[in-house]
């Protein structure tokens, strides 16, 4: 099983997409259950380093999810994706 | 139907179809006739504001009406025009508006030079009505312009720290709208998206394979800021026939179950190119599509009048699932040689840098004279007479007997970050120039599903990402900005004293991994 406490993957992915969406100029309040992808407030450009992140971070090999991004669309999907027993942090 | 200058081809269309859609733009219709009208007086207009044939435009605009016009206006009267991202950072835009030498700028924002703002709904009513007095008939001087005279400007990054602006004779356009109409199909009838930012080289293809074979060009708004679901309900609400965009676009719309043809029933044909699209993640897009729409893959360097290679995407595409799909063949018009580093032909199945000649290639970079004798030279294997050919830095190789070409990597730093064409050494330049920064290098990595991580080290003063992150978004556009910045004691160089770019992207890959 992980070793990370869930809200510590929580926190840690709430500041780095609130930083994402504070560059693009949102600064609207973001919680943990708002989608991100389908509600455009995170774009193509957005996906690829959110991906590319959670896969050096966690170990998750985005092809293993089946390239599924709807399965990233809010903090609270993130958190529980990557604390799957299969996810280990590296 | 022939025509010798893109004016003249344009003018034929709007002949034969003069009622027909050309242009859906901001909710609004636009008939080929009444595109023709408002860009003929608007090249009156132009002309009266001391634009003439030769001299530059440059077109900071988002996609509305206007935009489409004044292209169409420029062309009339052989002055090329620069399409110009209007949210580029100042400084940025500073240095592409003074390699052009503009006569005239078109923008939606203030600043210097001979200017023209149209940035609210009043400043364009009023060139709206300023130009409605004009004359809206065909202008006689558009049959005096050339095939090599050049029609467009399109800015691209530069490996010195600046963008170099390509310029694209007339002729190299209508080598590209004869492609799409033998290749491609593409006629009456059809329905372009034009997704692709208009200040990217995309855009050339959806504005003149579109408008200038006959089909109708629909302005979307990129993602920014809107659920994909809506980009993707716009298109089938348009029912547009043909969707050109760079591979990330449609590998995010997969990603987000919105690439099927539930969603998109009405495009008979997908076609991406800008950057290289992953067969493993190619096969769904194919999958979800077999024998209801095609797929195809194009290659083509800025250079190249936007594309010079497509490859319709087939079953036995994927007996390689590894690497990318393949270039194709080169169209029509465009010779090419595979040379190695000696200038002499690689033996068949190598790869070797890839050199393109034809019509279709630039006339050079705009009041560049360096860069462009740099990547335009004579064909090493020719004398006694001139032959140009632009040097792609692209290592492809050919497939024995089919001559379909497959991209191995580049010769150079050059790096496709969402389909745009990054000089890492821009990138270098930008964080050298803040101050404290004593050196930096700027590198990719990637990972196994395709996706690009751009990251930089630097050394001298330590800064926080957030100041570093600040300059960059002040000097580079925003898929320039590395995600990460970190800080090393110094940048290693390799035998020649050079910066290694290599040991450092492998140190980057080790800092952001202990850092995470």
């Amino acid at each position: 099983m992980t070793t990370t406490a869930r809200p510590e993957v929580r926190s840690r992915m709430r500041h780095y997409i609130t930083q994402r969406l504070i560059m693009k100029g949102d600064s609207s309040p973001l919680s943990d259950d708002d989608l991100l992808f389908t509600s455009g407030r995170l774009d193509s450009l957005d996906a690829v380093e959110l991906i590319m992140s959670i896969e050096t971070d966690y170990g998750i090999n985005f092809s293993d999810i089946g390239f599924d991004l709807t399965r990233l669309d809010s903090i609270s999907a993130i958190a529980g994706l990557v604390q799957q027993p299969s996810a280990e942090p590296v | 139907m022939t025509a010798h200058n893109l004016a003249l081809h344009f003018e034929q269309v709007v002949a034969s179809s003069p009622d027909a859609v050309a242009l859906l733009c901001e909710g609004e219709s636009f008939t080929f006739s009444e595109l023709n009208g408002s860009a003929n007086r608007l090249a009156r207009w132009l002309m009266s504001q001391s634009v003439d044939r030769g001299a530059v435009v440059c077109l900071e605009l988002p996609k509305i009406a206007e935009a489409y016009a004044l292209a169409m206006a420029c062309i009339k009267i052989g002055a090329p025009y620069a399409f110009l991202d209007p949210a580029a950072p100042a400084e940025r835009a500073r240095l592409m508006l003074e390699r052009c030498r503009p006569a005239l700028i078109v923008s939606v924002r203030e600043g210097f030079g001979a200017r023209a703002v149209i940035g609210d709904a009043d400043a364009r009513a009023a060139l709206r009505d300023a130009v409605s007095r004009l004359d809206d008939s065909n202008l006689p001087q558009t049959a005096l312009i050339t095939g090599v005279d050049p029609a467009y400007v399109m800015f691209t990054s530069g490996s010195t720290g600046e963008p170099k602006g390509v310029v694209i004779p007339h002729q190299g356009v209508l080598h590209l709208i004869a492609w799409a109409k033998h290749d491609l199909g593409i006629g009456s009838g059809d329905r372009l998206t034009n997704v692709n930012p208009i200040y990217f080289d995309n855009s050339v293809f959806d504005i003149y394979a579109g408008l200038l074979n006959g089909a109708a060009i629909v302005a979307l708004d990129a993602l920014k800021g809107r659920p994909p679901a809506e980009l993707v309900s716009e298109i089938t609400k348009h029912q547009c026939t043909f969707f050109f965009a760079v591979p990330t676009l449609f590998m995010f719309l997969d990603s987000m179950h919105l690439l099927s043809p539930d969603w998109l029933p009405s495009v008979s044909r997908f076609m991406f190119g800008g950057e290289g699209f992953p067969l493993a993640r190619l096969r769904r897009f194919y999958d979800a599509f077999a024998g209801k729409a095609k797929l195809i893959n194009c290659y083509g360097p800025t250079e190249t009048s936007c594309i010079c290679s497509g490859f319709e995407i087939v079953e036995s595409t994927f007996d390689t699932v590894e690497g990318l799909a393949p270039l194709g063949k080169l169209n029509p018009n465009f010779s090419y040689r595979i040379l190695d580093d000696d200038m002499k032909p690689v033996p068949a199945g190598t790869a070797g840098e890839l050199w393109l000649g034809g019509p279709g290639v630039a006339l050079g970079y705009i009041n560049n004279p360096q860069e462009t004798a740099r990547r335009f030279r004579q064909d090493p294997l020719i004398e006694g007479y001139r032959s140009i050919l632009y040097r792609s830095g692209d290592l492809v190789e050919a497939e024995a007997g089919t001559g379909v070409l497959r991209f191995r990597g580049r010769a150079d730093n050059q790096v496709k970050l969402r389909g745009y064409r990054v000089e890492l050494e821009e990138i270098d330049h930008a964080l050298v120039a803040c101050k404290g920064v004593t050196r930096a290098l700027a590198v990719v990595l990637h990972d196994a599903g395709g996706a690009s991580r751009l990251l930089a080290a630097y050394a001298g003063a330590k800064m926080t990402e957030s100041e570093l992150r600040q300059h960059c978004a002040a000097h580079l556009p925003a898929y320039m900005v590395p995600n990460r910045f970190i800080w090393l004691e110094d940048i290693p160089v390799n035998a020649n004293g050079k910066a290694d770019r290599r040991s450092v992207a492998s140190l980057l890959g080790e800092a952001v991994a202990r850092a995470s």
